[in-house]
């Protein structure tokens, strides 16, 4: 069996592998060497698989896979507790799952509410049922009614459907949201408008009636795990194919499938690039009109320049006319120099963007380490492993020349 | 005189590992002193505090983690400071990247080690969504409906038994979208959250991608900006918060200060070197 | 609109059924002609193209709408699929250095180890943490289970590290290119240098304390701070500039995407014929 760990020990591995990679590829600030390189391969495996891994575990898994695969369902009610209500019982033998179910007889109280119930649903489109009856009623029915008040509307909205009693022994009902219910009100949420199963929340209570037929055949009921469940969406097989026919580039007699399924996907992307004009661009358009009337002072100088620059290192870029007429030469000058000065601006930043990763390093091997000892000391300790791995760095190198000599 | 200029037109051509040994050397020092300095807050900053102080109590907000483990030393400091700041005001959020896989488990991360000072739990006060790849169209789907987006959390727990996220089912549940990124991510939220949902945004960026932003900015797209490590510090004085951005702000400065002088120095020793008494050397 | 089933047995005759009319309809297709095969590629792109811009401009919701989710759904499970190409070109590279045991071997068996090591550890921690692992009790505070402890090592220790430290690099480089190639040798080089330095010292302590900071922020030259003069370049001279070449950028864009769409663009359709 393999141990927990102490958080602490693990915080104290952690730095010390993290120093020994961080130093490690430092040293190639000395030379190209095979230290080096194996980290840097050890490095790219690791993104790789991390990548892989996510992939599965936030997408593949279950967008993909579970979507198709399982029904993904969600419980209502496991009956395992003692009911605090009149002609319930908990039935610690009779059960389908877990550890108990709900032993009711109607005769003594017909009506049961369950207000104990999770309130919000997720996008379900049948509801799978556990009953069992003791004996056939035929003409016997029981109502189910979900009773919910919907966030966005704030009005209360009901789902019912009718379980003849005519079986004996468990039975499970499947009630399909939209076949089975009678619905008054409006149960769905609102954001979402369009498409099938949509979702249900704001669930308050669930009430089942025994019809007098049930109520005079003393029956006795019992109930055991209800759940709400999305079906199988066995239509992402297609996804799966249009998948594997990327992989086909590999294979040069039908690379033809992969080409067609990139090409769909660049279709949809350049697609939405007309949509990503309209709600990105069109604002920044509309606010680079700027007013220099009506304006205080400092306002309107700022706009006049704004607008200026703006229109200089358009005018920069707009090679449909050969920049020869004084009205385009100038400006597109000016443009330029502008654009020197911003590229001014992007290189300042960049010098502190490249620092700031060095200096998040530096944090890191000196101040992240766990040992009690004083700062000076810890800084002693990184520079003796960074001199021992730029040692070791300098004979690989040795090593590397010699081998390149002698061949 | 003549032997410094002497000096400079050599030192031209050093040798440029000397170059490094005295970066390293100049950035340690600040750091082994631990010295501090106080940074000014700029306007950009002070927006995106004030944003996220204004969140609504009954929203939430989304931590859109879009950078790796290679921009952690700018990134990292930012969402630290801004996760300190929403756990300060009893603010939940959840977490998702839309492309960096690494991100989410590195916001985790933080979230829990932050989280365990201020009593935060996971599923109560924060989620983590995981990685939403597919651009632009996933991410409207998701301002739609979370639930249907995400069937779980990366903890397989259905969205629907996290108490937390039963208030959160779509955009309108999100009082703000923190991004921080090193990368070009920004049109994607702004396409989705800021056209179609109408919620601000914020970003916290790497130093390269600081000057794109300003456009974004001055649209009212996005409401403020955390630029680099600069942005963490000047995020953590307005928190009033002692944190890895003020820590390293000297030993920017320091670098700063070494980068000007070499460039000075380089472009004296050009000079130098194409003065006529120089073509001897 | 499809729907969901509740049977297993019945979806997992829809599954294979489907892969089969699919791998039918591809069988069809590869044995027609290249050019009548090209011309099914540019029909399906031009559909896959119009679907967006028609679902977004015709008002409200239209007959296109239902199916958005799914296209999100479709984009975002293909981004996942098309993860392992680039993982089964660097599988096949590394395992052909191990396989002949060139000089390059280990390092692949590094990459191969990394790989495993991440992949593995990720799917024991996530599916079954208890995997030979003592199940860390609810109440402890401060233990870890075995599989998430090595997560968090290789991930936090290994994985951010070499990252970092690899970008960490770069700090180094611009020093010294900074150094060698930033010669002032021209108007636009001095103008870019003004800048760089402008915001170099605007960015960090020292310059907006010491050097401007003695500048009262009430007095009318109060922009004269480094941080002021910084910002006003920023918000007047770089977000202009910065937006016009956007605007060139979404013109070539707009252009590029009619271009796919109408299969003018034929790199990647039809492969460059």
């Amino acid at each position: 069996m393999l141990p927990t760990i102490a958080e602490d020990r693990l915080l104290a591995a952690i730095y010390w592998l993290g120093a020994f990679c961080t130093l490690g590829i430092l040293t190639i600030l000395y030379a190209e060497n095979r230290l080096y390189r194996l980290l840097e391969h050890f490095f790219i495996g690791l993104a790789v698989g991390y990548g892989l891994f996510i992939a599965i575990r936030d997408v593949l898994e279950p967008v993909w896979w579970r979507a198709m695969m399982t029904e993904s369902s969600g419980v209502i009610a496991n009956f395992d507790k003692s009911p605090n209500l009149k002609g319930v019982v908990l039935d610690r033998t009779i059960k389908r799952e877990g550890d108990g179910a709900w032993r009711w007889s109607p005769r003594e109280s017909p009506r049961l509410l369950l207000t104990k119930v999770p309130t919000d649903w997720g996008t379900p489109n049948y509801l799978r049922l556990w009953l069992r009856s003791d004996k056939v009623v035929p003409d016997g029915m029981l109502t189910f009614r979900i009773r919910l008040r919907n966030p966005d509307t704030q009005k209360d909205a009901v789902l019912t459907a009718q379980l003849p009693t005519n079986f004996v022994g468990w039975r499970q009902f499947v009630l399909d949201l939209r076949r089975d219910f009678r619905i008054t009100g409006e149960p769905y949420r609102r954001f979402e408008k369009v498409g099938r199963y949509r979702v249900l929340s704001g669930v308050n209570a669930l009430e089942l009636i025994a019809n007098p037929a049930v109520q005079q055949a003393g029956v006795v009921i019992h109930l055991d795990d209800w759940r709400h469940c999305i079906g199988y969406r066995w239509w992402w097989a297609f996804a799966f194919v249009w998948g594997l026919l990327f992989y086909t580039v590999l294979i040069p007699r039908f690379a033809w499938m992969s080409r067609m399924a990139l090409s769909v996907l660049m279709g949809l992307g350049a697609g939405y690039t007309f949509k990503a004009f309209v709600l990105e661009a069109g604002p920044q358009i509309y606010s680079s009109i700027k007013p220099v009337l009506g304006v205080p002072f400092k306002t309107a100088v700022n706009n006049a320049i704004f607008v200026t620059v703006l229109l200089c290192v358009m005018t920069y870029f707009f090679f449909s006319i050969e920049h020869r007429h004084p009205a385009i030469r100038a400006p597109a000058r000016l443009g330029r120099w502008l654009l020197m000065l911003t590229f001014g601006i992007v290189f300042g930043n960049t010098v502190m963007g490249r620092f700031s990763l060095f200096i998040g390093r530096l944090d890191f091997l000196i101040l992240q380490n766990p040992l009690t000892i004083s700062v000076a000391w810890k800084a002693l300790l990184v520079m003796t492993i960074a001199f021992a791995l730029f040692f070791l760095a300098y004979l690989s190198v040795r090593w590397e020349r010699q081998k390149r000599r002698a061949t | 005189m003549e032997d410094f200029a002497h000096w400079l037109v050599r030192f031209q051509d050093i040798d440029r590992r000397y170059i490094y040994l005295a970066v390293a050397a100049t950035l340690t020092l600040p750091i082994v002193l631990q010295l501090r300095m106080p940074q000014i807050p700029t306007p950009p900053t002070q927006a995106a505090f004030k944003a996220v102080e204004n969140v609504p109590d009954e929203k939430v907000v989304l931590i859109a983690a879009d950078f790796d483990t290679g921009t952690v030393g700018e990134n990292g400091p930012q969402l630290r400071t801004v996760l300190e700041h929403l756990m300060r005001r009893k603010k939940k959020f959840v977490i998702l990247s839309l492309i960096a896989p690494q991100g989410v488990t590195i916001a985790e991360l933080y979230s829990r080690t932050i989280g365990e000072k201020y009593g935060y739990k996971y599923g109560r006060d924060y989620v983590n969504l995981g990685y939403l790849p597919g651009g632009a169209p996933t991410l409207e789907r998701m301002g739609r409906s979370v639930w249907e987006t995400f069937p779980t959390d990366t903890k397989r727990i259905p969205l629907s038994e996290l108490p937390m996220m039963r208030q959160v089912r779509s955009a309108q549940d999100i009082g703000l979208v923190a991004i921080f990124t090193g990368s070009g991510v920004l049109p994607s939220y702004v396409q989705t959250f800021w056209a179609q949902f109408k919620v601000p945004l914020i970003e916290g960026c790497t130093g390269i991608i600081v000057p794109e932003l300003f456009p974004y900015l001055e649209a009212k797209q996005l409401v403020g900006i955390l630029p680099g490590l600069k942005g963490a510090a000047e995020y953590e004085a307005l928190l009033q918060q002692n944190g890895l951005g003020m820590r390293g702000m000297v030993a920017q400065s320091v670098a700063h200060a070494l980068v000007i002088i070499l460039i000075l120095l380089g472009n004296l020793g050009m000079w130098l070197s194409r003065r006529p008494s120089a073509q001897r050397l | 609109m499809l729907e969901p089933v509740r049977n297993l047995w019945l979806s997992g005759l829809l599954v294979v059924g489907a892969i089969l009319v699919s791998g039918a309809v591809l069988a069809f297709l590869h044995q027609l002609a290249p050019p009548l095969r090209h011309r099914v590629i540019a029909v399906l792109t031009f559909l896959a193209g119009l679907y967006f811009p028609l679902e977004f401009f015709i008002p409200y919701h239209n007959f296109l709408t239902p199916w958005r989710n799914s296209v999100a759904d479709f984009l975002r499970l293909m981004a996942a699929f098309t993860f392992g190409l680039g993982i089964i070109n660097l599988l096949i590279i590394h395992g052909r250095h191990l396989l002949r045991w060139t000089s390059n071997a280990p390092f692949s068996l590094a990459f191969f180890s990394g790989f495993l090591l991440m992949l593995v550890i990720g799917l024991i921690s996530h599916y079954k943490p208890t995997l030979w692992a003592q199940a860390v009790p609810k109440e402890a505070i401060g233990t870890v289970g075995f599989w998430d402890a090595a997560f968090r090592l290789f991930f936090e220790g290994a994985l951010q590290s070499l990252n970092a430290t690899i970008f960490a690099l770069l700090a180094f480089f611009i020093v010294s290119a900074a150094y060698r190639a930033f010669r002032i040798r021209t108007l636009e080089a001095g103008l870019l240098m003004a800048t760089a330095i402008v915001v170099m010292l605007a960015n960090v302590p020292i310059g907006q304390q010491w050097l401007t900071g003695w500048i009262p922020e009430q007095s009318p030259l109060a922009w004269l701070r480094l941080e002021k003069l910084s910002h006003w370049l920023q918000t007047q001279v770089n977000a202009p500039t910065m937006r016009a070449i956007v605007f060139g950028l979404w013109v070539g864009s707009l252009a590029m995407a009619v271009r796919i769409i109408l299969s003018l663009e034929r790199t990647f359709t039809i492969g460059g014929q």
